[in-house]
């Protein structure tokens, strides 16, 4: 295995599972493989270029690339988030595990447009430092925080409507 | 709870393993056998460096005599609220404060008084970020050092000036 293989190993056995998981929650699990396949062809085709430190917001913006293609690729929409929308408790959770708060929580985030759920599902459903988030996201910090800020209360405003009152803090 | 929280506890089970899975090595293998890395041809190497230089020097030229200047026309701030930045440029912090209809710059005086317990980082200027996603624009008061006005400050960080009336009322 010469240079270039070992550095694709070890892309891929320190960051495939937090892309699958990443890409399951927002294409679902039947593609998520798929996608993830993808990312590191890309990432095999310009090993040259991933630069050194930064590997995780490289793979994690070109999974999110890929991924957003193939929705709008697909004519019924976001799948995911439709079966958010329609998400039932026969979907395995423990109801005493607050699943029905989960399910309200999970349609406002269906509800809220994709840009915001985008910034909120790539900052609080992956482990992205805010500045690798950003880069995911291809913006900068200041927008970027300018954007999660206003994200989150619009969540926090569809939470209200439902009568889940969340405490919206003053944001970093 | 708040908004972060919650979201965080209904994200979807961790996947941890799929690396390691049959189907993960099956991706994997795949990935190499559908590409190879691309081997840089010295020229190719030169000619898209400077290709790619130029385009870097057109849009940075681009950008420097745009950013700086006001912002565009119907920009609007649509929360009113106003941000302040620890650092000029890409800042670690941003901390949105509540909608007022205060001078944007004595709220973040204010705010590094009260919060950060110290002397603001004089001068103060009001620059203007503007999203790309028909979602408005945001007030973000930044430390100039060591710049002398506002212009060339927000120039630096990558904003517009903030125009007087909007940072004299961010509220209106």
């Amino acid at each position: 295995m010469d240079d270039t293989d070992e550095r694709l190993e070890r892309l891929f056995r320190a960051h495939a599972d937090g892309l699958f998981r990443y890409v399951a929650h927002r294409i679902g699990v039947e593609e998520a493989g798929d996608v993830v396949g993808d990312t590191f062809v890309v990432a095999w085709r310009k090993l040259d270029r991933i630069p050194s430190g930064d590997e995780r917001a490289w793979l994690y913006g070109v999974a999110r690339r890929e991924t957003l293609s193939r929705v709008r690729k697909r004519a019924r929409g976001d799948a995911l988030y439709q079966r958010l929308l329609n998400a039932g408790p026969q979907d395995g959770a423990d109801i005493a595990d607050g699943v029905l708060a989960r399910l309200e929580l999970w349609r406002a985030l269906a509800e809220l447009g994709p840009a915001d759920r985008d910034i909120l599902l790539t900052t609080l459903w992956t482990e992205l430092t805010p500045a690798e988030a950003a880069r995911v996201l291809g913006c900068s910090r200041p927008t970027y925080a300018v954007k999660l800020h206003r994200a989150r209360r619009r969540l926090a405003r569809a939470l209200e409507e439902r009568d889940m009152s969340p405490v919206l803090e003053s944001v970093r | 709870m708040n908004v972060d929280e919650m979201v965080r506890r209904a994200a979807p089970a961790r996947v941890d393993g799929w690396a390691e899975s049959a189907q993960g090595r099956t991706v994997l293998a795949g990935v190499r056998m559908r590409s190879v890395p691309r081997k840089s041809r010295t020229v190719r190497r030169i000619v898209g460096a400077v290709a790619v230089t130029g385009a870097l020097v057109g849009a940075s030229a681009a950008a420097w005599g745009v950013f700086g200047e006001e912002p565009p026309k119907g920009w609007h701030n649509p929360t009113g609220g106003v941000a302040c930045a620890d650092k000029l440029g890409q800042p670690r912090g941003l901390y949105i404060l509540q909608p007022s209809d205060a001078n944007a710059i004595d709220q973040c005086r204010d705010w590094w008084r009260t919060e950060r317990r110290t002397e603001p980082p004089e001068p103060l200027f009001g620059c203007v970020i503007v999203m790309d996603d028909n979602d408005g624009g945001a007030l973000i008061v930044v430390p100039g050092a060591p710049f002398k006005n506002a212009a060339d400050a927000c120039r630096e960080a990558g904003m517009y000036a903030a125009p007087p009336e909007a940072i004299a009322n961010p509220g209106r």
